[in-house]
């Protein structure tokens, strides 16, 4: 059946186009479905299967299982066991994991610093003309970076004894600290990760700062108002979703950090410096083959980061402002 | 007043507003210029460092500055390295999965904005949902399923065939842009006697070429720094290693060659880099419409 189809729904116009299905309009209208409205349907259906097919397979079957698993001892080579809420009973005791959701929070502190820094130097970007592009290109640069060379090269920035910031504390006249110890590492993993992450949300206010309307500006400055009430009344309102964007994925990323700790520190898991994707990791080998565990474990952390960004979506209210 | 003194009044304020615009200016210049040196010393750092000879940087005297270039540690991670072997797996990995990925996105993109089907938005929103959805998740019942009833465990296969079906997120973009094509262009397209697919292919993918580029891109840079998913499944089997895992087993607990790590970090950085200045555009236009680091 091959269907030249004119406008969609348009039936009158489908019948005399297609001399051969013209028979159309004596059916009940109840069954009445245009050749060109079937095509659509099906086309439509076509358009999507790939995309729902990969779904079904690789995130709806997973998400089945996640639930499955979590509740059952499996290692890969015996039948799972279904152990009840044993497994979930276990996360909450579990120090290593408990400790590296209260890491992952500490972690996330360089998250509002970083927006914060962000937001003024997209700020000054925005008043320059010359050099604006280049500075900008400076900032993103970190971010084509991949984790793992960015982890050896802040390895080799906090490097005792050699390392470029030991160098320069010493240099200074400071006694400089061993960056990676324990007692330092998340303040050190956290200047990384600023660094790092710069880039997209210098980027991101850039581009909605110039959308903040001049005229608001002309008029705050005829009020006399000087440059730090211009930026805490029209900047920071209008640059709101923006923000708010930058802390819901900024937040939900450092949540999950793992090759920056990981590649950091050499696999060698601590108190100080575990973090939960890290943790549920190890426990695909390292610690057994605990794959039950390790459902669950995942299973909590994800409804735990769920619940996070509600949180914020619900406060946000009363921060951002949408354009109306 | 004359008329002379009010002019030279407002010229005496004129040049006083200008000299504390300039100074503004100044100031404006100093801040970001200190931060871009900031955020560059690093990369200088480890770009000087992977040129210095392997003991060169315990030197008491050894300047990172200023001192005497060797090629040796590039030289050697080149021999002692997979690193050709290890980015031809990345690559590899990398192509089906981007290629047709974002082909199959930009399916179901299209059929998400331009067409209507019954079950389109309960489909939309279901795929959506994922998007939102923590992929820790199902990191360890995907890792289950791959190994146990797909039995692709310590093979490639799990990190190119995902991706190949698309991603709800690539979608979600790329119908943004089909949305905002006219209908009279498919209406015309009709009448020349193009069914939907011909309009798809002929008409709607080539005037999304910058938005397909885009992702692309920004698909690429994720895929080639990924370092989680290549850990999980062909960490332990050395010929499907990818650059990131090999550039990763550079540095040990016990042994961590400074000077060889940052030449490594340089290579692993290049094809990123060469890509970012070719499409700069493309990667800032990506990250401004989806402003998720690749």
């Amino acid at each position: 059946m091959q269907s030249i189809d004119v406008h969609n729904g348009e039936l009158r116009a489908e019948a005399v186009q297609n001399g051969e299905t013209a028979v159309v309009p004596e059916k009940p209208k109840k069954h009445r479905m245009s050749a060109s409205r079937r095509s659509e349907y099906i086309w439509g259906w076509v358009f999507i299967s790939p995309l729902t097919v990969g779904f079904l397979l690789f995130t709806a079957f997973p998400l089945v299982l996640a639930i499955v698993y979590s509740f059952s001892e499996y290692d890969l080579f015996h039948a799972p066991v279904f152990i009840g809420f044993s497994n979930f009973a276990e996360v909450f005791r579990d120090t290593f994991f408990l400790r590296s959701l209260l890491n992952a929070l500490i972690y996330c502190i360089g998250v509002p610093v970083g927006a914060l820094l962000a937001l003024v130097l997209s700020s000054m970007l925005v008043s320059i003309s010359r050099g604006s592009l280049v500075l900008r290109m400076i900032f993103y640069l970190p971010t084509i970076c991949g984790a793992v060379a960015i982890a050896f090269i802040w390895q080799w920035m906090y490097a005792p004894n050699y390392g470029l910031l030991y160098e320069f504390f010493q240099k200074l006249g400071i006694k400089p600290i061993h960056f990676l110890a324990s007692k330092y590492i998340m303040g050190s993993m956290m200047v990384m990760g600023i660094w790092s992450g710069m880039g997209v949300s210098v980027l991101l206010f850039y581009s909605s700062l110039h959308n903040v309307s001049k005229t608001l500006y002309d008029a705050a400055s005829l009020d006399g108002a000087n440059a730090f009430r211009k930026f805490i009344h029209i900047t920071l309102p209008g640059v709101s979703p923006v923000m708010f964007y930058i802390l819901i994925t900024g937040i939900l990323g450092s949540f999950q950090a793992f090759t920056n700790f990981q590649v950091m520190t050499n696999d060698q898991i601590n108190y100080s410096s575990v973090m939960p994707v890290w943790w549920i990791y190890k426990f695909t080998g390292a610690y057994g083959y605990r794959y039950g565990y390790a459902s669950a474990l995942g299973m909590v952390f994800g409804l735990l980061l769920i619940l996070i960004s509600g949180i914020q979506f619900l406060v946000s209210k009363f921060w951002v402002k949408y354009d109306s | 007043m004359t008329q002379t003194e009010t002019l030279q009044k407002n010229d005496s304020y004129q040049k006083k507003y200008r000299a504390k615009r300039i100074v503004f200016k100044i100031v404006v210049y100093a801040v970001l210029i200190f931060f871009a040196v900031l955020f560059l010393i690093p990369f200088l750092f480890a770009l000087s460092t992977s040129f210095t000879s392997q003991y060169g940087i315990y030197d008491k005297n050894y300047n990172w500055m200023w001192h005497a270039v060797t090629f040796e540690n590039y030289t050697r991670l080149f021999r002692e390295y997979n690193i050709f072997g290890s980015f031809l797996n990345s690559i590899l990995y990398i192509a089906p999965p981007i290629v047709l990925g974002v082909f199959t996105s930009a399916m179901a993109g299209y059929g998400f904005a331009r067409l209507r089907f019954p079950g389109k938005t309960a489909v939309f929103y279901m795929l959506l949902s994922t998007v939102v959805m923590p992929g820790v998740i199902t990191l360890i019942p995907s890792y289950i399923l791959f190994a146990s009833v797909y039995h692709w465990a310590n093979t490639p296969l799990p990190l190119i065939i995902p991706g190949c079906f698309g991603s709800a997120l690539t979608m979600f973009f790329i119908r943004q842009f089909f949305m905002t094509l006219p209908k009279e262009l498919e209406d015309a397209a009709k009448i020349d006697g193009l069914n939907w697919w011909g309009i798809f292919i002929r008409i709607a993918l080539p005037l999304s070429m910058p938005v397909l580029i885009t992702q692309l891109i920004l698909s690429f840079n994720g895929a080639y720094n990924d370092y989680l998913g290549p850990l999980l499944y062909v960490g332990t089997v050395d010929k499907f290693k990818t650059l990131q895992l090999v550039l990763s087993s550079i540095s040990t607990a016990h042994s961590k060659p400074y000077t060889l790590m940052m030449a490594g970090a340089v290579v692993a950085l290049i094809p990123t880099f060469v890509l970012y200045l070719a499409a700069q555009k493309s990667f800032i236009e990506g990250i401004v419409m989806t402003g998720i680091k690749g």
